[in-house]
């Protein structure tokens, strides 16, 4: 037991450590309609334990098969929550506040200002790589819901990760 | 502020960055939380039965490098090896590699054997049995990462064959 209690207070200094505390985000700024439907399709491709389901990291996400917000809850056991998909929002938001709000002001344009957006394509060093090709479903949910117009099927799509 | 004053919040701050600087602590850090060996086993194939062996074993230290290992419970629920199970591996160039679980439920696979190109997908099979885990791994070739002994917000528990306990054949074993 005590080795967890260690183990959580590393982690939580790491958290700190590396990533600064999390931004808010500003009022009215980030598309909230169709957000869960975009939150669940980057916890199923972004948010899995070794990659951005980890606490510490700039961009940690929540997901039902991943890191869960809850205590009570465990990864691959129910679905997403509300919490979570709001705990995302603010994480993919505060990675950048300001420049988010004037993405979405100016209609979604040139989203390759985000750096979630860069790193998704792999236009900027990502150690996950390119998980988003420019033009596949989860690159098009990304920038539909930035542009306040959610393609709810592209960000279902995306979320499907089909064993081969 | 004199200088005897600010020191102090120096040193902190230096340690702080040695320690928990984004380079690779964690490593070190994770390795001393597994603890030692455990008494009468030696480190070899039996040893650190649910921990996240490419941990040590990821090819910078003396223990040699594996690029997939980790444990095979029974149930979920007890410590209690499954020995002789499948363990496939499904890679993004759909590569298929097979190990086998020994009597300590470990098993453990080489670079030079099998270096997958992730996400990787995972099955275990008895017979004809065949549990799938659902999700793809996207870079940890560690079971025990996501998989620790007890369930929690980070880890799906023991990674287990059965559901309910079934009789194992567990013939060759000690
Ligand atoms: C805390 C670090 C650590 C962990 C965790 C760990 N090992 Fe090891 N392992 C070692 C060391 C150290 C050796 C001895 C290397 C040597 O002989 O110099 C070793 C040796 C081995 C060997 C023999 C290698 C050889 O060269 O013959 C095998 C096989 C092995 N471990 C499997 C595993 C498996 C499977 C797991 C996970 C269930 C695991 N180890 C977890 C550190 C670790
Ligand atoms: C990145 C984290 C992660 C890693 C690494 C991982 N797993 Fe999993 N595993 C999960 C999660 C989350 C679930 C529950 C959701 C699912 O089935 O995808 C799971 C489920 C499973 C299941 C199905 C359990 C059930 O109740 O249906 C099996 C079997 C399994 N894992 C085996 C393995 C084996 C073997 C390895 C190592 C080769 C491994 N896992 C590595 C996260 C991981």
């Amino acid at each position: 037991m005590t080795r967890v209690w260690l183990a959580a207070g590393w982690t939580a200094l790491a958290a700190l450590a590396c990533s600064g505390a999390e931004a808010a985000p500003q009022a009215g700024s980030p598309p909230r309609e169709g957000w869960a439907s975009v939150s669940e399709m980057l916890g199923a491709r972004c948010g899995s334990l070794d990659c951005h389901g980890q606490s510490g990291r700039p961009l940690r996400l929540f997901h039902n098969d991943g890191l869960r917000l809850a205590d009570d809850d465990a990864p691959g056991a129910g679905a997403t929550t509300t919490d979570e998909h709001a705990a995302n929002l603010r994480a993919v938001v505060g990675l950048e506040p300001e420049l988010f709000a004037r993405v979405v002001a100016e209609g979604g344009a040139a989203p390759e200002r985000l750096t979630l957006v860069r790193k998704a394509l792999g236009l900027e060093s990502h150690k996950g790589g390119a998980p988003f090709a420019l033009g596949t479903s989860g690159d098009v949910c990304l920038r539909s819901w930035l542009a306040t117009k959610t393609d709810e099927a592209a960000c279902a799509t995306g979320a499907q990760v089909e064993r081969p | 502020m004199t200088v005897s004053s600010v020191w102090p919040g120096l040193a902190v701050l230096l340690a702080v960055a040695l320690a928990f600087g984004c380079d690779d602590p964690l490593r070190e850090r994770t390795i001393v939380a597994l603890g030692p060996e455990a008494a009468g086993v030696p480190p070899g194939p039996l040893h650190r039965a649910g921990q996240p062996c490419v941990v040590c074993h990821d090819g910078r230290s003396s223990a040699r490098e594996f690029s997939v290992a980790g444990t095979v419970f029974v149930t979920a629920d007890a410590p209690d090896p499954a020995p002789g199970v499948v363990v496939e591996l499904v890679d993004a160039d759909k590569r298929t590699f097979r190990a086998a679980t020994n009597c300590a439920g470990n098993f453990f696979v080489e670079p030079a054997d099998f270096a997958p190109r992730y996400p990787l997908f995972v099955a275990l099979e008895a017979g004809r049995y065949r549990i799938e885990m659902d999700t793809p791994v996207q870079r940890d070739g560690s079971c025990a990462s996501c998989h620790d002994d007890r369930t929690s917000r980070s880890s799906a528990g023991r990674v287990y064959l059965f559901g309910t306990p079934r009789p194992m054949d567990a013939s060759g074993c000690p």
